[in-house]
């Protein structure tokens, strides 16, 4: 079974700026980010790091098994582990090939460089380089693949950008829908609702059409009112 | 390597095929399939037809030919036969799943090895859209709480549709085979078996209905299907003795109203009567409750 793992500190691999989309833009539609959806306490994750936990080995037990049925032939599971100890990385993996119950976990190491973090870039490449040396039975490591991206900020600038005015554009417009209605609600709060439930959205695998934002932001005020309405009239 | 077999019986419906198909295709879950269709013995047009629904299909797909029309029983175990893939689901030729229905399946049991319980013991069932001609769709909820031996007897709140499930090979090797004598509710027994033989049921934690059964009971034979209850209830007749004899008047008085609704569908008014006057003599108490359940329903 093939699997990718992607290593790195905080400041290269920051979840606001890295989900799981960027991650199929910076190295191929082939890598498959691996959510689980299941585990009750870690669907909301980012990243992997709740593998790495002792505490619960059953956990990547059944990571290994869903890992190993629930993707396409072509498609590679990606892990992203965050300011990982290699040790913890080793008996993941271990534990990852008992749960998929196959004789070789192959597994690619993947890399994140960037010219305006360097030092957090560096330690990603090192982290990677002590994995590969690790002898683990049953795990056999590809050469690791580096991507460079000139400037982690501007990474998939259209991605984000895109990403970032579709929020604006509708917390603006959810801002104005409420006041229609005599309440107001800060900026800061309405993009972070709406960033929520796009997210969510996003998870659910719909989107919101450009032409669309309006309509969406006043039915979004509309139910936020009769939430309210409902919540009032019980206290 | 496949993952998931998908088996459908077919008989003479390609139309009802295609639609079957095509909500396969437009599953989100995205790990390998391979769908098995065992034709029934159809027509020549007919099976010329459903040739060109499968070619025409996206799905990796494999036709077995039947010479004659064996019936449904004999065509599962000739799908049971060709499946050699570690997760099964099944499908009848003119129902559909919803998107949803494999990942939310195979989420649940990601779970049960999250939480430690042996898969090979377990089948996924779900709610399901239930619809008559004419009619909408009616949410089916599966309530797999409580006593599912008990429960699949009388069928009101755990009801055996193998197009619900999705389970592992081996989970389903537990349940044996189809009963070949039962040309109807061959999927009851079948069910019961595999409770019987220490499976359990599980529903997964989303809620929505999974799929739909578009259901019509024109053409069946009510007497016919009381004769295959006969057969089930006197088949498994020591797990129905556990229960006592009022648990068993109760399940003999369920098949007569489901019995009596195939023959006032069927147009058999008669008849429906008399299976109805039947159920009242077994049950009085919980027949009462079936009418008015069915007079609160309209």
């Amino acid at each position: 079974m093939k699997i990718a793992v992607l290593l790195g500190s905080f400041d290269l691999l920051n979840p606001s700026m890295l989900d799981a989309e960027a991650f199929q833009h910076i190295f191929g539609q082939e890598y498959q980010f691996f959510k689980m959806p299941w585990a009750t306490g870690k669907r909301d994750q980012t990243y992997n790091n709740a593998l790495l936990s002792n505490e619960d080995s059953r956990l990547i037990n059944a990571a290994g098994y869903a890992m190993k049925y629930d993707f396409a032939d072509d498609k590679i599971p990606l892990l992203v582990f965050v300011d990982a100890q290699i040790s913890d990385v080793v008996s993941c993996l271990k534990m990852l090939r008992k749960g998929a119950n196959c004789e070789t976990l192959n597994v690619t190491l993947l890399s994140l460089r960037s010219n305006t973090t360097y030092a957090a870039s560096e330690a990603t490449k090192a982290a990677a380089q002590e994995l590969v040396t690790a002898s683990i039975q049953g795990v056999a490591f590809t050469a690791p693949m580096t991507v460079t991206v000139e400037d982690l900020a501007a990474l998939d600038v259209q991605h984000l950008v895109r990403k970032n005015l579709k929020i604006r554009d509708i917390s603006t417009k959810l801002r104005d829908a409420l006041e229609r209605r005599g309440m107001t609600m800060s900026p800061d709060i309405a993009r972070k609702k709406i960033m929520r439930i796009l997210r969510r959205m996003t998870e659910e695998g719909m989107l919101v059409a450009k032409d669309k934002h309006e309509i969406f932001a006043d039915e979004l005020a509309a139910a936020m009112m009769q939430d309210l309405t409902q919540f009032l009239e019980k206290g | 390597m496949t993952t998931l077999d998908v088996l459908i019986p077919h008989y003479n419906d390609s139309s009802a095929l295609a639609l079957s198909l095509e909500s396969i295709e437009n599953q989100t879950w995205a790990g390998s399939k391979r769908v098995i269709v065992v034709d029934d013995g159809s027509e020549r047009d007919e099976l010329q037809k459903t040739e060109q629904v499968i070619l025409q299909s996206s799905l990796n797909i494999e036709l077995i030919k039947s010479p004659e029309n064996l019936g449904r029983p004999k065509t599962r175990n000739k799908l049971l036969d060709a499946a050699d893939a570690p997760f099964l689901a099944w499908l009848d030729a003119g129902d559909i799943w919803y998107k949803d229905k494999i990942q939310s399946q195979f989420n649940c049991l990601y779970d049960l090895v999250h939480k430690g319980d042996d898969v090979d013991t377990h089948w996924i069932t779900c709610n399901y859209d239930w619809k008559w001609e004419g009619k909408r769709r009616r949410k089916v909820d599966q309530i797999a709480r409580g006593d599912q031996l008990k429960e699949l007897f009388i069928g009101d709140k755990l009801r055996a549709y193998l197009w619900t499930l999705l389970g592992t090979r081996k989970s389903f090797e537990r349940a044996a085979r189809f009963d070949e004598r039962l040309l109807r509710l061959q999927d009851l027994d079948y069910f019961i078996s595999f409770v019987r033989a220490g499976g359990r049921l599980v529903t997964p934690s989303n809620r929505n209905s999974l799929c739909c059964y578009f259901k019509s009971d024109i053409g069946r034979n009510a007497a016919e299907i009381r004769g295959c209850y006969n057969t089930i209830f006197n088949k498994h007749n020591a797990a129905l003795l556990e229960f006592g004899p009022t648990f068993t008047q109760r399940a003999k008085s369920k098949a007569d109203f489901v019995a009596s609704r195939f023959a006032k569908n069927n147009s058999e008014h008669g008849l429906a009567m008399a299976y109805k006057f039947h159920a009242f003599k077994s049950d009085p108490r919980y027949a009462l409750f079936r009418l008015k359940q069915s007079l609160n329903q309209g």
